[in-house]
């Protein structure tokens, strides 16, 4: 693959973006409101369920909820959408030779920039339940964001190159990610999960980086701690993730 | 001079991927199938294939579907990589492979482009410099700002085309795109691609249409089943190429009849196969030596003269097959047509058949032997409501009763069928008139060839019911049974002496008497254009008739 400046990869890695916000909802009335409009509807169902019938003993429910939920859904969105980008984008790996990780960089980047989006609505919620936000927020988001970034992108890049070829994939990702929504803690707090499952729960990366996601915004804590773990988590398995494409990329022209 | 792309025994294999992407469940099914034919098949696509195209070259790539052409481009580009062998490349590619991949139908006309020339290589800096250069050339105008979707086909393309050819590239990769966007657009791509040429923009080409590999190449390789032919002067390959296609149909249709048909051509003009692909030179010269031929044969029965003399005649006119391949193009119908049959004697029909791969997707073909006698002798038995495109060459004249031929011919068309012929319509018998033949002789004396330009009827002619009985009906009957679309004359007596006469006598590998052929082939135009002579030879193309 030819050489490029980095201004390039920008630029490119930019436009791809561009077009992935621009086409999402570009025919769409309500257009970007549909990226909050879809996590709430779900908040709201899961409020119902858990809240007011079964009486969750967790306060402040609806901002616990969407300050773990929000993103997870970047998260979830990004690796099912990245199991079809290359299929989808079949003519273009075909005929034209640019770096494919690209596009596995803008689907994560676009649902980032989704979820940043909806940080405002979080926002509006910790007001709401009278919290105050916490100058963590200043280092916590960003750092959150990065690994948050690198892990996403690791499942991803595996999971759309593995499906050129294993086409089951996608099925196979939408069932994980249901089922990682579950043993993930989002709807229900770390602290309920029996003793004994403890350890099990949070050997799974997903769990840190939800559960700091929604400490920093509930209660303006971040263990620094759990951050490296999920920072070297993180770095595995973008490594393996970026291996896995790297040894099938040249036969993504081949299977299309 | 220093190389833009270079191949050193490429090797290029593919495995089989069905037994995966077809299923889990049909995996499972036949396991032990899979297992073993997972380690073993594979499709070899390149056989150690080795060239190089140098800096400013325009190099075309033929040959077959599926003999490799694709996957050379591919490797070139970088979407794919060789399993062996060295590529090595010198310079930005751009490739014109699929115009407007990438596009997204939901973006505007200005994103496309900006987000097209970022994803084959520029900033977007440099985009923005050349967008309003885009648009001009895509002739889009205001619909630049609409959302791609609204876009009819034809502008899709012009669109691919313009960011393609605008991104200034060193290399230029095409791939059967020539025809795009209507008339004008493609006369503007044509003299975009000679631009290039002239800047020295080294552009590699593939293509199914000769025409234009043969005007814009500087060499051409053919491939075939992975591995190089030939690369040399484009009028060289592709006479090659053409002439390896004829063997690969004619024997197929002609099995059962070869036991007992007596071979009329000489076994030394039969280049089998194998001998083009191991040792061509040895080949040529075999044929050479058929230039002065024994007296015998007919002047086709050898394929060297026959192929000197054709491209001399429709270099000098541009009549006949390059004519009717012109319009046929120009009327979108390349590629459009589904089953087509030629009926031709042996002459014509080489050229004829390859420019039927391009017309239609698939045809049938009867040439000389028994077949063309029967029809002669007024047994055709076409199937019905079956044929998109009949191409006659050289045969309607020899038919007996051509108002039944035609009426069958007519039958056998399907609705918007077209039919093309080829024809002698001259004085029937070849009976050259008294006025025509004096004329011709003047001119022959002229030029100090000693060729008598008395009538004589060939036994040979006679004896095979080969004689022209229904030369002058051609056009008048041609004209009853269908549309008649355009007629295209291109030869009159001195054409036919030159066909049947002259290039026996003269050493068709001398310039000296190709340059006496071009001028007689010229003098006779303007005595044709002046009503002195009279035309012996038309094109016509028809279509069936609308109104029933």
């Amino acid at each position: 693959m030819g050489q490029h400046s980095f201004k390039y990869y920008r630029d490119l890695v930019i436009s791809l973006t561009q077009k992935e916000l621009k086409v999402r909802y570009k025919r769409s009335f309500l257009g970007y409101l549909w990226s909050i409009a879809n996590p709430l509807a779900l908040a709201l169902v899961f409020f119902i369920a858990f809240k007011i019938f079964m009486k969750i003993p967790i306060e402040n429910y609806t901002l616990f909820l969407i300050s773990g939920l929000f993103p997870w859904q970047w998260f979830s969105n990004s690796v099912n959408t990245s199991a079809t980008v290359f299929v989808i984008n079949a003519p273009l790996i075909k005929k034209v030779n640019f770096r494919r990780e690209v596009l596995i960089i803008a689907t994560v980047l676009n649902d980032m920039i989704h979820f940043l989006l909806s940080i405002p609505v979080i926002v509006l919620f910790v007001y709401f339940y009278g919290i105050k936000p916490s100058l963590l927020w200043f280092v916590g988001i960003p750092l959150l964001l990065i690994i948050s970034f690198i892990m996403t992108f690791g499942f991803s890049i595996a999971i759309s190159a593995i499906n050129l070829f294993f086409r089951d994939m996608e099925r196979i990702v939408s069932i994980f990610t249901t089922l990682m929504f579950y043993v993930t803690p989002i709807i229900y707090s770390e602290d309920m999960v029996p003793a004994k499952y403890k350890g099990l729960i949070l050997m799974n990366p997903l769990s840190i980086l939800m559960v700091n996601w929604r400490n920093m915004f509930t209660k303006g804590t971040l263990d620094f701690k759990d951050l490296t773990y999920a920072f070297i988590y993180s770095l595995i398995i973008a490594t393996i993730g970026y291996l896995v494409f790297r040894r099938l990329k040249w036969r993504f022209a081949e299977v299309l | 001079m220093a190389f833009a792309v270079k191949f050193e025994n490429v090797y290029k294999e593919y495995p089989f991927y069905q037994h995966i992407t077809a299923g889990f469940k049909s995996f499972l099914l036949n396991l032990n199938k899979n297992i073993l034919s997972l380690k073993k098949s594979k499709f070899t696509a390149l056989k150690g294939v080795s060239f190089e195209v140098k800096k400013g070259e325009t190099f075309g790539i033929i040959g077959r579907n599926g003999s490799g052409k694709s996957t050379i481009l591919g490797l070139i580009v970088g979407v794919i990589k060789q399993d062996r062998g060295v590529i090595k490349t010198n310079g930005k590619i751009s490739s014109l492979l699929e115009l407007g991949a990438g596009f997204h139908p939901d973006l505007s006309g200005i994103e496309n482009i900006i987000l097209n020339g970022i994803l084959m290589g520029n900033t977007r800096d440099e985009m923005l410099k050349k967008v309003d250069e885009i648009i001009e050339f895509s002739e889009l105008g205001d619909f630049i700002y609409q959302p791609l979707r609204t876009y009819s086909s034809g502008m899709y393309v012009r669109l691919g085309f313009s960011v393609a050819v605008h991104i200034e590239p060193e290399i230029l990769i095409v791939d059967e795109i020539l025809a795009v966007g209507d008339l004008n657009f493609q006369e503007k791509c044509q003299k975009k691609m000679t631009e290039f040429k002239e800047s020295g923009t080294t552009i590699v080409i593939v293509s199914h249409d000769m025409m234009s590999i043969a005007k814009l190449c500087d060499r051409v390789a053919w491939i075939d089943s992975g591995g190089i032919m030939a690369i040399e002067e484009p009028k060289e390959v592709i006479m090659k190429y053409i002439k390896y296609l004829d063997q690969q149909i004619t024997p197929s249709i002609y099995e059962d009849q070869a036991v007992d048909e007596p071979k009329i051509q000489p076994a030394t003009a039969e280049l089998s196969v194998s001998q083009i692909d191991s040792d061509f030179s040895q080949a040529t010269e075999e044929s050479e030596s058929l230039s002065q031929p024994s007296k015998s044969l007919s002047w086709w029965d050898s394929p060297q003269i026959m192929k000197q003399c054709v491209e001399i005649i429709t270099g000098v006119t541009g009549s006949s097959d390059i004519y009717f391949y012109e319009f046929l193009k120009k009327q979108y119908l390349i590629g459009s047509l589904k089953q087509g049959l030629s009926i031709s004697n042996r002459l014509r029909g080489i050229e004829s058949n390859f420019i039927l791969y391009d017309i239609c997707k698939s045809f049938d073909i009867i040439h000389e032997g028994d077949k063309i006698t029967e029809l002669i002798g007024g047994k055709s038995n076409f199937k019905k409501d079956y044929y998109d495109l009949f191409l006659c060459i050289d045969i309607l004249h020899r038919i007996e009763n051509l108002e039944v031929f035609l009426q069958d011919i007519d039958n056998s068309l399907k609705n918007k069928g077209i039919i093309i012929a080829l024809e002698y319509i001259g004085p029937a018998n070849f009976q050259c008139s008294q006025k025509d033949s004096e004329i011709a002789g003047m001119i022959l004396k002229g030029l100090d060839i000693p060729i008598s330009t008395e009538p004589t009827v060939d036994s040979t002619i006679l004896s095979d019911k080969t004689n022209s009985v229904n030369s002058t009906n051609v056009i008048p009957l041609m004209k009853r049974f269908f549309d008649i679309v355009a007629i295209r004359y291109f030869g009159g007596p001195l054409y036919d002496l030159l066909l049947n006469k002259i290039v026996h006598n003269l050493d068709m590998n001398d310039g000296k008497n190709i340059e006496i052929i071009k001028i007689i082939v010229q003098m006779e135009q303007v005595l044709i254009k002046e009503r002195i002579l009279d035309n012996y030879y038309a094109c016509i193309i028809a279509g069936k008739k609308s109104d029933k």
